[in-house]
Order: C-alpha cells, then sequence, then structure tokens
C-alpha cells in the first residue's frame, strides 16, 4: 500500500510540478517596463563593453587592435 | 483517501476552459458582465494591455473596423489584461476606444482562452463558434484580418 501511493505521488508531481511555472504572456508588464530592458544602462553598457574589450584584447577582441592592457 | 489523490491531480493538471463567448469580465463600472451579451453578432475578442506596443497599433485598426461594420453586426470587444487599472485607463486617454471595452485583471479568461502572445485576437460567427485567431497584430495583415470579418458577416 505504500509504495504504490508513493509512486503515484511522485509521478504527479513529475508530470505536473513544472506545468504551471513561468510568466504567462498576459502577465509581462512589469518585464515590458523600459527600465527591465538589457540596455536600459547606457553607463553600464560602456563599461561592460569597456572591460570586455580589455580582457579579451588580447585573443583578439572585438578586433584585431589592442593587446589587454585596458589602455586603449 | 485514493479519491483525494485523483482530485489532487485533477486540480494540478489544470482544468481549461476553451475559447468560447461564456466567460465573465469585467465593465468600466466595474460590474461582472458575461460576454455572451454579444451573442447573434460577429464578435471580434481583442486581449490587450497597456504596455504592450502591438496593442497600441491594433486600437485605430478596431476602430475603423467597428464603425465601419456596426451596421452589419459587428462587435469589437477589447479585454484589458492590465492589473492595475489604472494603466488601462492612461492607456485608453491616449488612444480612446470607440468599441467595447472589458476588464480581465486576474487573468484568467486570459487563462482560458491560451493566449500565446500579446495581442491576441478571436473572431466568433453569429453561431458564438470561435473561428479564427490570431496572435500578434501586423499592420500588413490588417487588409486580411478584415477580409475574415467580411466573409463572417456575409454568414
Amino acid at each position: 500500500m505504500r509504495k504504490p501511493l508513493f509512486v503515484v505521488v511522485a509521478l504527479i508531481v513529475g508530470l505536473s510540478g513544472c506545468s504551471s511555472l513561468g510568466v504567462e504572456p498576459w502577465e509581462k508588464g512589469q518585464l515590458a517596463r523600459s527600465d527591465m530592458a538589457l540596455d536600459s544602462e547606457k553607463l553600464d553598457l560602456a563599461l561592460d563593453d569597456h572591460i570586455y574589450f580589455s580582457k579579451e584584447g588580447s585573443s583578439g577582441g572585438r578586433a584585431f587592435a589592442g593587446g589587454g592592457c585596458g589602455c586603449n | 483517501m485514493r479519491k483525494r489523490w485523483l482530485l489532487l491531480a485533477l486540480l494540478t493538471a489544470g482544468a481549461h476552459g476553451a475559447p468560447s463567448l461564456d466567460h465573465q469580465v469585467f465593465n468600466a463600472q466595474n460590474q461582472v458582465i458575461s460576454l455572451s451579451e454579444f451573442k447573434g453578432k460577429v464578435v471580434y475578442v481583442d486581449f490587450w494591455a497597456s504596455w504592450c506596443g502591438p496593442c497600441r497599433k491594433s486600437f485605430p485598426w478596431m476602430n475603423a473596423m467597428q464603425q465601419k461594420y456596426r451596421d452589419q453586426g459587428l462587435a469589437v470587444v477589447a479585454i484589458n489584461l492590465d492589473t492595475d487599472q489604472a494603466l488601462a485607463d492612461e492607456f485608453l486617454k491616449q488612444v480612446p476606444a470607440q468599441f467595447t471595452v472589458r476588464f480581465n485583471p486576474e487573468g484568467d479568461v486570459a487563462r482560458s482562452f491560451d493566449l500565446l502572445g500579446m495581442p491576441s485576437s478571436f473572431m466568433f460567427n453569429r453561431q458564438g463558434q470561435l473561428v479564427q485567431s490570431h496572435v500578434g497584430f501586423y499592420q500588413d495583415n490588417a487588409a486580411e484580418y478584415e477580409q475574415e470579418l467580411i466573409s463572417l458577416l456575409k454568414e
């Protein structure tokens, strides 16, 4: 009696546990706010980009200029 | 005991309704009202929210359709899905609607219609049966949407 019950519960949870996760299309109001956009902070983007080309410069980065010193 | 598990299973599976006019929504005065009030007409049900860009573009078109085909029995019903009605009112101030606007802040009607995106539109014939549905609003397809409405109005 114990075991089949456990199996049934495990099945129910396993099959339906993730069925109601996530955001529905009509619930995306907060995500649609402009300050939620990945590129909402221009300064933040500029800093990220500077760090990127400084770190990746030695392996080419975005182009072939620069040597990874972060000084250009 | 077993029955209780069965019930739980049914609940978690989520008893989904289907797109139909048998749903309750709020009107602007916050009264519960059924979509079936439009039965007998060709009903264009549109789901929108204030934060949704394409919805904004669809409003002038829906205004035009309502005006053009009202006499032939078209009802455009736009159901707002904002959780905060103030946002919807603000939107309506900017983009006035000359068709019926209803509210479903809980989103339960949207869930029953199983929306895949915003905006979503559903066309019902005079018998109240779902005939056509669209996800999104594309200005390029507006003539096509209109043609579908015309063919339903002629039925």
